[in-house]
């Protein structure tokens, strides 16, 4: 359980951090994108969707067939999309008036508002699922019971720890992205257009927010906080992984996601949330680069 | 102050790579750290600017690459008009630049380092990082370490290798050897010596003034952001300008033209 809940934790952490490593914004709205994705999945697979003709039916044993996948990709050019449009209608104003940290993050934070909001007024307060009915969870080894979702959720963010790594070391843009975020002066005193980078950025974090919004939705119910709620384990997860480093946010989602399922066998389930927030402070008070931060 | 110009004899005819004229800046509108600067630079020449703190030595290299938020005057890359011009445009247009501090991304491997510095290239990259790569042995033989990992004049020597990704005509190098022990200095001035004779025109900033002239072709001193000298190093080293101009500083500044001076 620890584990499911971590890679989605660990999805969306990838994305805040590749944010927070190269533009330098906290970005508080990361969590409403994720709901953003959720919805937008969401509006494909539900009865307005199936009128589109995107119902398409089951895969093997999984909860979903094609509805989903094309849900997932409409979701992720979605929030994309959104990303872009935040960037140029804030962000970059923001940073040609010279905009330190605190502005970004409280503009994002207004942002995370204004997304949920309009989630709210377009889906209202109510939980949706999406697909209905009960999905049986299969034994595995040791009597370990797990949905075959379960086993898919864990496979799209080990891939897309795959990818963002290729991406980062392995292509031209993925190196002008670290170059970017490592010494920006230099970066464009060496020609590498950092607008486009910047820009590119916004778009790989929307993508990685969709899709973890989707997992979620997957996992758990598709409601207009969901993604919100999970702001803070995120933060959790990009700190103990060390800011702006992917695979710490893979290490740091899954370590999170295991805490707060651990924690309820010694404390009340309803403290669970409370898990990150003594990671953070642990984190802050004892290796403040976080487990695999490096020292410079 | 007065300049000496009687350095232009071997150059007379040719045209500069390089040519800034009555040219001012700063980094705050209506606030100029430099005032009324012109020079040139040639393609077969070493161009070292020298001056006490603050003298606006720095601030005139970024002026000339473009990376000062106001300037004034005008600058020539090439015969062509390139005032106003950015850094990303006078870098694509030839002009190698190696800032001071920051000038490696640190996070990045040497091969990386390069591959970013030969970002706009369209093509060759792979020849052109081996060829850079042969200019320095100290990185030759281990591209994959990490920037962070190198001593100080390794850092100098792979930000300079970034530079020359794109076949640079004139490579600005703000005070390669500050921070950097007398034996590294002397190898990275000896390094620098031989970039220069493979053809590119060299302008640099210098504290080290003594040593680094004896590697020039032509000193400019620089005082209050204003250019008090230009002539050929031995003319700087020894003349009388430079003595005062640094004997005005107030003491304990760590500049010392005297050191080593040939008497």
């Amino acid at each position: 359980m620890g584990i499911i809940v971590g890679s989605i934790i660990a999805l969306g952490a990838m994305g805040l951090t590749l944010i927070f490593g190269v533009l330098g914004i906290g970005d508080f709205a990361h969590g409403d994108k994720m709901g953003w994705g959720m919805f937008l999945a969401f509006f494909v697979v539900s009865s307005e969707g199936a009128n589109l003709g995107f119902a398409g039916g089951r895969f093997g044993s999984l909860s979903f067939g094609w509805g989903l996948v094309v849900g997932l990709l409409v979701a992720m050019v979605g929030v994309a999309a959104l990303s872009v449009i935040m960037e140029r209608l804030v962000y970059r104003r923001l940073r040609v008036a010279g905009g330190g940290f605190f502005i970004f993050a409280i503009a994002s934070l207004g942002m995370s508002i204004m997304l949920r909001a309009a989630i709210q007024l377009i889906w209202g307060p109510s939980n949706f699922r999406y697909t209905p009915g009960i999905h049986p969870a299969v034994e595995i080894l040791g009597g370990i019971r797990v949905k075959p979702d379960q086993f898919f959720i864990v496979g799209v963010t080990v891939l897309a720890a795959i990818l963002l790594y290729w991406l980062l070391y392995r292509t031209r843009f993925g190196k002008a992205m670290r170059a970017t975020s490592d010494n920006p002066g230099l970066a464009e005193a060496s020609g590498i257009d950092t607008d486009r980078i910047r820009r590119g950025t916004w778009i790989v974090g929307g993508m990685l927010a969709a899709l973890a919004g989707v997992m979620l939705g997957l996992q758990a119910e598709v409601r207009f906080d969901a993604g919100f709620r999970l702001l803070l384990p995120l933060f959790a997860a990009m700190i103990l992984g060390g800011i702006g480093n992917p695979w710490g946010a893979l290490i740091g989602g899954l370590t999170v996601g295991i805490a707060q399922e651990v924690s309820t066998q010694w404390i009340s389930t309803g403290l669970k949330p409370g898990i990150p927030f003594v990671i953070v402070i642990a984190v802050l008070l004892l290796r403040p680069r976080g487990m695999f931060g490096q020292s410079r | 102050m007065t300049a000496i110009t009687a350095d232009h004899a071997d150059h007379a005819g040719r045209q500069p790579l390089l040519q800034v004229e009555s040219f001012s800046g700063g980094y705050v509108e209506g606030i100029e750290i430099i005032h009324d600067i012109g020079l040139d630079v040639f393609q077969d020449e070493i161009l070292t600017i020298i001056g006490p703190n603050g003298a606006g030595k720095s601030t005139l290299l970024k002026a000339i690459v473009g990376a000062l938020p106001f300037e004034r005057g005008q600058r020539t890359f090439q015969g062509r008009d390139v005032s106003g011009w950015s850094t990303p445009r006078m870098i694509a247009a030839g002009v190698g630049y190696v800032p001071q501090v920051d000038n490696v991304f640190a996070s990045m491997s040497i091969r990386e380092n390069l591959e970013m510095g030969g970002y706009m290239r369209e093509q060759g990259l792979e020849d052109r990082i081996g060829e850079v790569l042969a200019m320095f042995p100290d990185l030759e033989f281990r591209p994959n370490e990490r920037a962070s990992r190198l001593s100080g004049g390794q850092r100098q020597m792979l930000a300079m290798a970034r530079a020359l990704m794109l076949d640079p005509v004139l490579l600005c190098l703000d005070e390669p050897t500050a921070a950097l022990s007398p034996a590294a200095r002397g190898e990275l001035l000896a390094r620098i010596y031989r970039i220069h004779l493979s053809g590119v025109g060299v302008l640099m900033v210098e504290q080290n003034a003594t040593e680094a002239l004896v590697w020039s072709d032509r000193g400019l001193v620089m005082v209050d952001g204003e250019q008090a000298l230009i002539g050929s190093g031995t003319e700087v080293l020894i003349s009388p300008e430079v003595g005062r101009a640094f004997l005005g500083q107030a003491e304990g500044e760590g500049f010392s033209i005297d050191e080593g001076m040939p008497s």
